[in-house]
């Protein structure tokens, strides 16, 4: 991965498969090609108007066009190597575990929100992370996150009067 | 009402006890909300400003311009302190804050920063109050054409500074361009991209694009890299009293910055971040102390941290006269103007002057709360930046969920939180600027809305939108220039035959903190 190289260097050295940046820039850019031949196609399907007086598929139309010219230019880029290249900082080991952990309680936290209500699901959130994401012991998680997502929960709903979802329990 | 008048009014509403509050309240959370570890300005402004939203428009207003300058101001203490920028103008800090930091000399650092910003926000405030009138009379002067011109070829630009290639800087821009379109339509009020979901109707929010794309993706960078292992950080109350000598470097510099900031700041585009970079230059060859840069010389510090301040101010003119946001945080504050039912625009001052003069004057007012409260406060500063992440990791999740929601009270918003994560955590790693999205996202209605106008205007003759006036054909020869003129430079070296490289050295991790 030596040969890898800044985009202002353009020697072309190295290959698109051994350019993580590249590659990834380049799947990047197919998906968001895609998306906006789907974004055009629907953009197509409504009241265009006319130039004297535009209706409101003009503008999605001329987006739509404008993302897929992008998306090829994005791709273009990548193969002939005109974009950015080097290495992808994807976490590994244990960083990798904490980045999934993280993910996963927030999904968790995110599904259960509708159906606990915000103080029990941040409360429930904030221990999950704190006893799996990090070293911290049962006992202490529980006290330090009941603290925290019940305090902030309560501040934001009583003291500022913001209107939070409620659960079946709170 | 006349400049001295309004601005004396504003001055007047400014210091009533609430709004003194609201400002105060506004600066203490956007010091803390900057240099928190994790949650950078843009997030931190984000995950505030739906908050703003239950209290009347100039409380709001003024909550909001005391968060913007004082997260700005925050980032730099971070620079300084540990050598991590809190956002791209704050780069500049780290260059000479932190060697001063590793001498010793830190406090004195702070202090310096602190006094050049008070400083270079009085000056800025003033530069502020001349340019006024004169925004005005150009923004009424501005048709559709010109607005469509403003508004679509400063994005472009924008997109095209913040982008390293031409498809890298443009992507993000079309897709919050795209995602604005999702909702209802106003002019027909008829249902785009919402796929019969009404919750969509109301369209997509920017703060919880905001909030996703920048502090979600950065609590999954700040977990997995090794920011969270801050050392002690020591400072010892002595330690923030500046020298005779530090005095003397850094006023001249304060007054170089300053000037070079505004200017910067009132220009569409990543004002603060260059004009930092240009003040360190411009230190750089003026200095009497040249051989210290990049090892701790006060006016590395000083000149760049005024301007930055100063550009901070500059960058509210095209916000407030002309509707206008060119960075990420300045679009949050437009949408949350919108959201309290205030339209930034030339009649802004002759339609609501209590608000408009209530903020400007609330700049001094948040100035001096700075000024007053970051000294006495810093040793807290100094222990919410040791804050083990595994405890902020909640706090900040917590946190965005319930400004999330509070957006909309609808889960819509939660949803889009997360799913403008991912979609930020992708576009960083592989080297895309969430920047323009965010701002592309904004300026997307606007752009449609001068579009149509214009097209109506002119009875779609579409040559005209490019070519009716010419300032248009000027905003639109800049827009040519910006985005060609990086296909030209590699001819140009070539043909000058120079590789030879003066920039200033910048550490490829701050690079990439450029790059947010």
């Amino acid at each position: 991965m030596t040969q890898i190289k800044n985009a202002s260097q353009g020697s072309g050295l190295t290959t698109l498969p051994n350019d993580p940046k590249r590659f990834g820039q380049l799947i990047f850019g197919g998906i968001f090609l895609m998306a906006f031949i789907g974004y055009y196609s629907m953009a197509r399907g409504m009241p265009p108007g006319s130039l004297e007086s535009p209706g409101p598929g003009m503008f999605p139309t001329w987006v739509g066009l404008g993302g897929i010219v992008i998306s090829l230019i994005v791709i273009v880029e990548s193969l002939l190597n005109k974009g950015e290249s080097g290495e992808i900082g994807f976490p590994k080991g244990h960083d990798l575990k904490v980045a999934l952990i993280f993910t996963a309680t927030l999904v968790g936290y995110i599904l259960v929100l509708p159906y606990l209500g915000m103080m029990a699901s941040s409360v429930l959130y904030a221990i999950t992370f704190l006893r799996f994401g990090s070293t911290t012991s049962w006992p202490r998680s529980i006290i330090v996150g009941g603290l925290i997502g019940a305090i902030l929960t309560l501040f934001f709903s009583s003291v500022l009067g913001l209107p939070l979802p409620r659960g079946v329990v709170f | 009402m006349g400049t001295i008048e309004g601005f004396l009014y504003g001055l007047e509403l400014a210091l009533t006890p609430e709004y003194i509050l609201a400002a105060f309240v506004g600066a203490l959370a956007g010091t803390i909300i900057g240099i928190l570890p994790g949650l950078g300005p843009v997030a931190g402004a984000a995950l505030l400003l739906p908050l703003t939203f239950a209290y009347e428009p100039t409380i709001g207003m003024i909550m909001i311009a005391s968060i913007y300058i004082a997260t700005q101001f925050g980032g730099s203490m971070t620079s300084v302190l540990l050598n991590i920028p809190g956002d791209a103008q704050s780069v500049a800090a780290t260059f000479d804050g932190y060697p001063m930091m590793q001498k010793g000399r830190g406090g004195a650092a702070l202090t310096i920063m602190m006094l050049g910003a008070f400083i270079s926000g009085i000056i800025g405030l003033i530069f502020l109050l001349l340019v006024v009138p004169l925004a005005g009379g150009i923004a009424i002067a501005f048709g559709p054409a010109e607005f469509f011109a403003l508004t679509a070829g400063g994005l472009i630009v924008l997109a095209r500074i913040s982008g390293g290639s031409l498809g890298g800087g443009l992507l993000p821009m079309i897709i919050g361009v795209a995602l604005a379109t999702v909702g209802i339509e106003d002019s027909r009020s008829y249902s785009r991209y919402t796929f019969g979901n009404l919750d969509l109707s109301l369209g997509v929010s920017l703060a919880a694009v905001a909030v996703g794309l920048y502090g979600l993706s950065e609590l999954v960078f700040m977990l997995t890299s090794d920011r969270q292992k801050t050392g002690p950080i020591k400072l010892r109350a002595r330690e923030l009293l500046p020298t005779k000598r530090e005095f003397r470097d850094a006023l001249p510099a304060w007054l170089r910055g300053s000037p070079i900031g505004f200017g910067f700041g009132v220009i569409p585009g990543p004002a603060a971040a260059l004009s930092t970079f240009a003040s360190y230059r411009i230190e750089q060859s003026v200095s009497r102390n040249r051989k210290k840069f990049g090892t701790g010389a006060v006016e590395g510090l000083a000149g760049p941290e005024a301007a930055n301040s100063s550009a901070t101010i500059g960058s509210i003119v095209p916000v407030l006269m002309l509707g206008l946001p060119f960075s990420a945080t300045l679009a949050l504050m437009l949408s949350a103007m919108q959201v309290q039912g205030i339209q930034p625009g030339p009649l802004l001052s002759e339609q609501h002057p209590d608000i408009f003069w209530a903020v400007i004057a609330s700049v001094l007012v948040a100035n001096v709360i700075l000024l007053l409260t970051n000294l006495p406060l810093i040793g807290m500063w100094i222990k919410l930046l040791q804050t083990p992440t595994k405890y902020m990791v909640p706090f900040i999740i917590i946190l965005a969920m319930i400004g999330a929601y509070s957006i909309a009270s609808n889960f819509i918003d939660i949803y889009v939180v997360l799913a403008a994560g991912v979609l930020g955590y992708f576009l960083r790693i592989l080297g895309f600027s969430p920047a323009s999205l965010l701002v592309g996202l904004v300026l997307g209605p606007m752009i449609e809305k001068y579009f149509v106008q214009g097209m109506v205007t002119y009875q779609g003759d579409l040559a005209m939108m490019f070519t009716a006036s010419g300032i248009s054909i000027g905003i639109w020869a800049v827009v040519i220039l910006a985005l060609f003129a990086g296909l030209a430079a590699p001819l140009w070296r070539r043909l000058r035959g120079n590789t030879a490289d003066e920039r200033i050295e910048i550490p490829e991790d701050i690079k990439e903190e450029v790059k947010k």
